[in-house]
């Protein structure tokens, strides 16, 4: 199994072979470890070309990748590998990801986007895209119970898009309307 | 969100204006509901979306 196979084996989840199947179970285990420690994050493994030296960062998260994923030393050419947040919708379906250029990504959460731990520069990537929601109930709606729903299905729902869309959402970045008119001004000043 | 009559309370000029300022400020807006992004500047986009932001 030589490096490309195994790149290739991970990028598609195919369990056409047994050497799939070893990457399958590698990339669930990966799957698992990220969502314990960083929430919602998935990482994966994608093909990335060897053009340049990997950086420290690179190879702190090679080493990190390597230790979670139990790569075999044989095939630990960091310059080979990268690391990149990608979404797997099961482990038996395709990777979802923007193929074709080398990556590297923390997990993408609101805390690392912001700064903390994701060089952008230093990733070669394309950027995340932010996204903020807005949701409005309507003033049609009677019952406080059902606003609520509403306002709180809306953003939901709209959050199940920007994933699935990889969008980054973040919590300051959601707007909700809650039927106070732009003209009732008191009661925005009550809510001060 | 969820789609263009969601942004605003104002009537759907307003509403439509008010879009149209977003995507103006380099903006995508985009609505969940149908998977679809705002659009403006044609005859056709002006008239479905101040509809869309009216009801």
């Amino acid at each position: 199994m030589d490096t490309d196979r195994y790149i290739s084996s991970c990028c598609t989840g195919s369990r056409s072979s047994s050497t799939t199947r070893t990457v399958g179970a590698v990339v669930s285990t990966l799957h698992r470890t990220r969502q314990r420690r960083a929430g919602n994050a998935i990482w994966s493994l994608v093909e990335g070309p060897a053009s340049r030296p990997p950086s420290r960062f690179l190879r702190d998260s090679y080493a990190e990748v390597w230790e979670t994923c139990a790569v075999p030393p044989d095939l630990r050419r960091a310059t080979d590998l990268v690391v990149d947040t990608g979404r797997w919708k099961t482990e038996s379906e395709r990777y979802i990801g923007v193929g074709g250029r080398i990556r590297v990504r923390r997990p993408l959460t609101a805390a690392n986007a912001s700064g903390g731990g994701f060089d952008m520069a230093e990733s070669q990537h394309t950027p995340i895209t932010r996204a903020a929601i807005y949701a409005r109930k309507s003033t049609e709606q009677q019952s406080a119970d059902a606003d609520a729903k509403s306002v709180t299905r809306q953003i939901a729902d709209a959050r199940t898009f920007a994933a699935t869309k990889g969008w980054l959402v973040s919590d300051a970045h959601v707007y909700a309307d809650d039927a106070t008119s732009g003209a009732e001004t008191a009661k925005l000043v009550n809510r001060q | 969100m969820r789609d263009a009559s969601r942004l605003s309370r104002r009537d759907g000029d307003e509403a439509f204006g008010e879009l149209k300022a977003i995507a103006k400020a380099g903006v995508a807006v985009w609505f969940y509901q149908g998977a679809t992004t705002f659009s403006f500047g044609s005859f056709s986009d002006n008239v479905v979306g101040f509809v869309r932001a009216e009801i």
